[in-house]
């Protein structure tokens, strides 16, 4: 009789509770632990993102000044470059680029290039300063120069 | 009488979710610190592209004012009638290495871009400007090199042998 009494009592509730509960510790360690990795992907993109147009501007910079010492002037300079720029009232000029600092109609990034001089006797040190602005965010500024010599008229051409 | 020795199994064992997601969390988390320290190294070199960019605008504008201080010094020395004189005096301001050629003056100057770089220029500074189309100067050197090679060049001077 005690025999068959303790043969009756099988129960197997307390491994299914088990394995309920470390079906939820999981779920919610890898919900917390997904979360932060997620954070940790989507700065690593903000950072390549960034990077990449930071990169784009000092190429952009980079024909301008080649372009503004050859021609000294920033009318030409981005007349060459971009092709179609804006006037602003204090006399910059101001163009529309894309994330790739390319010539767009409606680009995130605006380019604004303010121009200076410096006179002598002998010629004019012109002087352009490039500030690239993103959101509102200035993003790189950048400044290239170009001597323009006056050709004396004694000398020969006007 | 036989034990009852049949003993219950679930469907899935205890432990094998949490090894699976404790290797899954791992596996994520390498990867995206690896991506992290990519975009970081990247952004870095893009910092130090930037940099570099800055010191070489800054160094070729303080060349270009060098340039016209030398123009300057031309022009009023064309106006002189003694020009290798004049030019010499003027231009000594500048710093630039004179050295006399046939057509006047060549002037070497360099500007330090940074540690290790330097903006090496030379240019031509004519006597006679109506004999090149009313120009002043050509410029004949505008580049960069180590800092450590030096502007000074020995001349060529005939020592009387040969």
């Amino acid at each position: 009789m005690r025999k068959l009494r303790a043969i009756k009592t099988v129960q197997p509730k307390k491994p299914s509770n088990l394995f309920l509960v470390e079906m939820i510790i999981a779920i919610l360690f890898f919900s917390i632990s997904g979360a932060v990795i997620l954070n940790v992907f989507a700065a690593a993109d903000g950072k390549m993102r960034r990077s990449e147009t930071g990169d784009s501007a000092v190429l952009c910079a980079q024909s301008c000044a080649e372009a503004y010492s050859l021609k000294g002037s920033a009318d030409e300079m981005a007349e060459i470059i971009f092709g179609n720029f804006e006037v602003l009232e204090n006399g910059s000029l101001s163009i529309s680029l894309d994330e790739r600092c390319m010539p767009s109609s409606e680009g995130a990034i605006t380019l604004i290039i303010s121009e200076s001089g410096e006179d002598s006797a002998a010629g004019t040190l012109k002087t352009a300063e490039l500030v690239f602005i993103k959101n509102s965010e200035e993003i790189g500024r950048f400044v290239c120069s170009a001597y323009v010599p006056r050709i004396s008229e004694r000398g020969g051409e006007a | 009488m036989r034990g009852y020795t049949k003993k219950f199994r679930s469907g899935i064992g205890i432990g094998y979710v949490s090894v699976m997601m404790i290797f899954a969390v791992i596996c994520l988390t390498i990867l995206a610190v690896l991506a992290f320290q990519a975009a970081s190294s990247d952004e870095k070199l893009s910092e130090k592209n930037t940099d570099f960019t800055h010191e070489y605008y800054a160094a070729d504008t303080e060349a270009k004012r060098i340039l016209m201080d030398l123009d300057n010094a031309a022009l009023s020395a064309s106006e002189s009638p003694f020009f290798e004189d004049s030019f010499t005096e003027l231009s000594a301001a500048s710093g630039a290495m004179l050295t006399r050629t046939a057509e006047g003056f060549r002037a070497e100057y360099s500007v330090e871009l940074n540690e290790r770089l330097s903006l090496f220029v030379g240019a031509v500074f004519y006597k006679v400007p109506s004999a090149h189309e009313g120009e002043r100067f050509k410029i004949v050197e505008w580049r960069t090199a180590s800092a450590a090679e030096s502007v000074d060049k020995p001349l060529n001077v005939w020592d009387g042998e040969g």
